[in-house]
């Protein structure tokens, strides 16, 4: 394996399967259902503390590939195992490893199959860290698949009363999208392995992400030869993300899942869409990302009011929360396609705000679950005289999430609207798109008022007893961070202030090439 | 050299080495079971025999040698869809080992018998000539008439065996026409030799499109068609593989496939390349059709076997587009293809036999319900072997798919690679049902069904486990050894 970091040791492949050393390890602790428990906890932040040189190592003026290790894997098809990280990924690397913990922490009262739950998450958490870190586009699509099976069985077995009908969509549904992009990657390297053939350059590193993106105008590819291949790539992301129209396995899987599961799915799974858009369609196909800038930005709009109307409508607490996630991904996407700077800067940002709000809502949602047994915002009432700390903490996250200024939402949301209507993109979309962060104001507050003002029922809400320390100390980090990313944003962009730059000025020199040809 | 004279042929050990042997070790485990009734002994005897064959094939690895007056080869190709079938077959012997007893099937012909039949494949996937071809194809499927109604009590075993005989017999009758023809057009049996005389008809300008030798090709591919259940030829399967003893089944959907796809490929490259645009359309819709008929009709299943058996058809799909692709990259994906689906198949198959009792066979999709309470490893293995033949990554079945993908597209198959894709998704839709009866349903109320993971049984599984993570994760290992060997087939 070729290192070319300064620490001495391939610090990325260490993150990635770190957490399913943890799986084997716990598969041998079966029938101790509290070592178990204290030990995926202690393991997944193990991992985290093991990717945090990562952060204190990158450096902010670079804007390349780092920590880049890779060695020849299957050199007959062109394939490398490659990880390297740059200032898209880093951020999302480090929800990952920071998020996988308190989930697992949130986990505390699953009785049944413990070690089987706790495995099946870490195994998740290996398989989204992949998918931030591949550089090969075989290998980016292992991960890539290998992060809906631990997510399928923990819908199946510990979710809901429809899970099974919520875990076979889900998986069908990004299975079936992420075919096409299997399609699109056979191509790509292909055509890459003849070019490089036909060069004499050596052909190993056919489906090398940096490589196909320095190649990819020699193929001679038609106008609609590249747009099927940013269609096959596009596809799958949008699924993920998830886009309007494409997003109705989302809150069949956000209700059914277990609340470790909702929150790893909302925190980090979505954000895989958003960040494979960046990599792959902005970064292998920037002419077709311009000239399609304006289509998708409508399908993103029209996801954010359609999710934000939809969000309104729900009695249920969980589906409510989970159209939100449809309203505010199209944001991201609006960022992403609006392909400048400020941009595309508040779409990583609002990947991790989002991840952290929304988890720490699910989070939220599933700790009263727990004690009530009912998700029926018609139920609850007058938990502000009860429950005085889960609703700060509800508040919090709430306020988080509508985007009030001081808060990390505020500062995506802002950022994504500033760049989309700099961009072509224009005005329009992005006034429609503000009446969108003016709804998610409307149907946040409605559940908060729902749930927290008005009369108390003790029959339809029994049981209800304040968060215990363990469900604080979940909640805090999150709330910090919440908080910290709203008053001092400078910290969390500017280490993806180059690697955005440079992205920024690729795209924007990609533009003659289709003028030309 | 004179046709017309009678030439005795000089005996290559080397060529007929692997199948030669195979044949007498069988008949010495034959006269063994004569002796003596303790079935460990045959199944080791049989295991080394195996072993020893696949050491044959070891010694001389990497050299091309022809013998017989060139209708037998020894190449690398050979040698490795060979141990393939090797593997395979003593995987079968494994999961087949207290299965027989079980059911009251303890006659210890089995284990020849199966000896017999693979010794008839390697001899298949070892021949250069039509009439080695004929032999090839005859020696396997005799015995695999026989092991078909084995079971015979039972009357499905003996349905099974009468449908795949008579319907056999008219496939054998195919491929007997179907060579006559090309003999009467071209003068020859031998594949180079056809190739060299239908160059010499493009070099005088003689139309290579006449319709007795395209029958006659068409007539040989009808019957090597037949053997691996390709769309419209595959109708005898479902029934067959129900009603056969379930390791028989097992066996014949990755054995008796491997071995006629293998001759399939020397038949199409070897002797008409000069025909290529004609069988790469003809049988891209064949390909087309095979993949959406068993992945569509396999949906609709609520019998295991079934569902197995219309899952071999739509493999089938997959692995003749990389004999369609008709090129290196095609050939070393049809190799590492056949070799996953060998594991997996095998695998699942051995799951199902650790379920079955005795005289009951329990095969309903429900019937695996909760067993992933009950005995979660099997049910683990099982998932494994599903995820698999679905193709979901990092297992040998998304391995293997995407080669034979990547193959279909470089060979300008673009359309072929698109179906199989889309086929594949609808595959996903009836893998998964099995992974959610096991994991997520709970048994019904009734008593559960006794399982029988014996220790050669789980022997099985686990090498199958442990094979299809290691080609899903380092398919390099296969790739660089199914690399080098392809120049031999196309000369």
């Amino acid at each position: 394996m070729t290192n070319t970091n300064d620490l001495g040791f391939t610090i990325l492949s260490l993150v990635v399967f770190l957490p399913a050393v943890g799986a084997i390890i716990l598969a041998f602790m079966r029938g101790q259902r509290g070592a178990a428990r204290i030990f995926a906890l202690g393991w997944s932040t193990l991992v985290f503390a093991v990717s945090l040189p990562i952060l204190f190592n990158f450096k902010h003026d670079a804007a390349g590939l780092q920590f880049y290790e890779y060695f020849n894997w299957i050199p007959d098809w062109g394939v490398r195992y490659e990880l390297g990280l740059d200032g898209i990924s880093l951020w999302l690397v480090l929800l990952t490893t920071f998020v996988t913990p308190l989930a697992i922490w949130s986990a505390w009262n699953v009785e049944e199959k413990t070690n089987n739950f706790l495995m099946l998450i870490l195994l998740q958490e290996m398989g989204m860290l992949g998918v931030f870190l591949a550089q090969d586009l075989f290998l980016f699509y292992i991960f890539w698949e290998f992060t809906l099976i631990p997510m399928y069985f923990l819908i199946g077995i510990w979710g809901g009363k429809r899970r099974i009908y919520a875990t076979v969509k889900f998986f069908l549904y990004t299975f079936a999208a992420s075919v096409f992009m299997l399609i699109g990657i056979i191509a790509l390297g292909l055509l890459n392995y003849k070019y490089l053939a036909q060069q004499g350059l050596p052909t190993d590193t056919a489906f090398q992400v940096q490589t196909l993106m320095a190649n990819i105008n020699q193929f001679g590819l038609s106008d609609t030869e590249l747009k099927l291949l940013f269609l096959s790539f596009f596809v799958a992301f949008a699924v993920k993300v998830p886009l309007w129209p494409v997003h109705t396995w989302l809150p069949d899987a956000h209700v059914e899942a277990p609340t470790a599961g909702s929150v790893i799915l909302a925190a980090v799974l979505l954000k895989m869409g958003g960040y494979g858009m960046i990599r792959f369609c902005v970064q292998l196909f920037p002419q077709i990302a311009q000239e399609w800038a304006r289509p998708i930005a409508l399908l993103a709009v029209i996801g954010i009011i359609y999710g934000a109307v939809l969000s309104y409508a729900q009695s249920d607490i969980k589906k409510l929360v989970a159209y939100s996630s449809v309203s505010h991904m199209g944001f991201i996407v609006l960022g992403i396609f609006a392909l400048n700077e400020v941009g595309l800067q508040g779409a990583v940002l609002q990947m991790i705000n989002h991840g952290l709000s929304t988890g720490a809502l699910f989070l939220l949602i599933g700790m009263v679950y727990e004690r009530t047994h009912t998700r029926e915002l018609a139920d609850y009432g007058g938990l502000w005289k009860v429950v005085p700390v889960f609703v700060y903490f509800l508040l919090f996250a709430t306020m988080a999430s509508v985007g009030l200024p001081g808060l990390n939402g505020f500062v995506g949301e802002f950022l994504i609207m500033l760049g989309a209507f700099d961009s072509p993109i224009g005005w329009t979309f992005t006034a429609f798109a503000a009446v969108g962060v003016i709804l998610a104001a409307v149907y946040l507050l409605k559940m908060f008022q729902g749930i927290a003002s008005g009369p108390f029922s003790e029959r339809r809400t029994p049981h209800l007893s304040d968060l215990n320390r363990r469900e604080v100390a979940i909640l805090l980090p999150l709330c910090i961070l919440m908080l910290v990313i709203g008053l001092y944003s400078a910290y969390f962009t500017r280490p993806m202030e180059t690697t955005i730059k440079a992205l920024e000025a690729f795209v924007a020199n990609a533009a003659p090439l289709i003028a030309g040809q | 050299m004179n046709d017309l004279t009678f030439i005795t042929p000089e005996i290559n050990w080397t060529v007929l080495g692997m199948p030669a042997f195979l044949m007498i070790w069988a008949m010495l485990v034959l006269i063994v079971d004569m002796f003596t009734s303790d079935r460990r002994i045959l199944l080791t005897l049989s295991l080394i025999g195996l072993g020893v064959t696949a050491a044959l094939g070891a010694l001389d690895y990497g050299a091309t040698i022809s013998g017989f007056s060139d209708m037998l080869v020894f190449d690398k190709f050979g040698v490795l869809v060979n141990w393939i079938l090797l593997a395979g077959t003593a995987l079968t012997l494994l999961i087949a080992f207290d299965y027989m007893p079980r059911q009251n099937l303890s006659q210890g012909e089995f284990y020849p018998l199966v000896l017999f039949a693979t010794s008839g494949m390697l001899f298949l996937v070892q021949s250069t000539d039509l009439v080695t071809i004929f032999i090839g194809v005859e020696t396997l499927s005799i015995a695999l008439y026989v092991l078909t109604g084995f079971a015979v009590p039972q009357f499905k075993s003996g349905e099974a065996a009468i449908k795949y005989l008579l319907l056999g017999g008219f496939a054998a009758g195919f491929l007997v026409y179907g060579i006559a023809l090309i003999y009467g057009m071209t003068g020859k049996t031998n594949l180079a030799q056809i190739a060299a005389e239908l160059s010499t008809w493009q070099s005088t300008g003689r139309a290579l499109d006449d319709p007795i030798l395209l029958a006659g090709v068409g007539f040989v591919l009808i019957a090597l068609g037949f053997k691996v259940s390709m769309f419209p030829f595959h109708a005898w399967t479902p029934d067959v593989y129900e009603g056969a003893p379930t390791p028989v089944t097992a066996y014949m959907s990755v054995a008796t496939k491997g071995a006629a796809f293998a001759a399939m490929l020397r038949f199409l490259n070897v002797a008409f390349p000069a025909l290529k645009p004609e069988w790469q359309l003809l049988f891209g819709l064949f390909a087309a059709a095979t993949m959406a008929y068993g992945n569509i009709v396999a949906v609709a299943q609520s019998n295991l076997k079934r569902m197995l058996a219309y899952s071999s058809i739509a493999h089938a799909g997959y692995m003749l587009l990389g004999v369609l692709a008709a090129s290196e990259k095609g050939i070393s994906a049809f190799t590492v293809y056949l070799l996953a689906y060998t594991l997996t198949n095998l695998g699942a198959f051995a799951v199902l036999i650790a379920l079955e009792n005795r005289g009951m066979p329990v095969f309903e999709l429900s019937d695996l319900r909760g067993l992933g309470k009950r005995s979660p490893l099997l049910a683990l293995a099982m998932t494994v072997f599903m995820f698999s033949l679905a193709g979901v990554p990092p297992t040998a079945g998304f391995a293997s798919k995407f080669g034979i993908f990547r193959a279909a597209w470089d060979a300008n198959l673009d359309y072929l690679a698109i179906i199989g894709v889309v086929t594949s998704v609808i595959s996903a839709f009836f893998y998964l049902r099995v992974i959610v009866t096991m994991w997520m349903r709970d048994a019904e109320a009734t008593e559960p069904q006794p399982t029988y993971a014996t220790a050669s049984l789980s022997f099985g599984v686990i090498v199958a486990v442990i094979g299809i993570i290691a080609v899903g994760i380092l398919p390099n290992i296969f790739t660089d050894l199914a690399k080098a060997l392809v120049l031999t087939v196309a000369p």
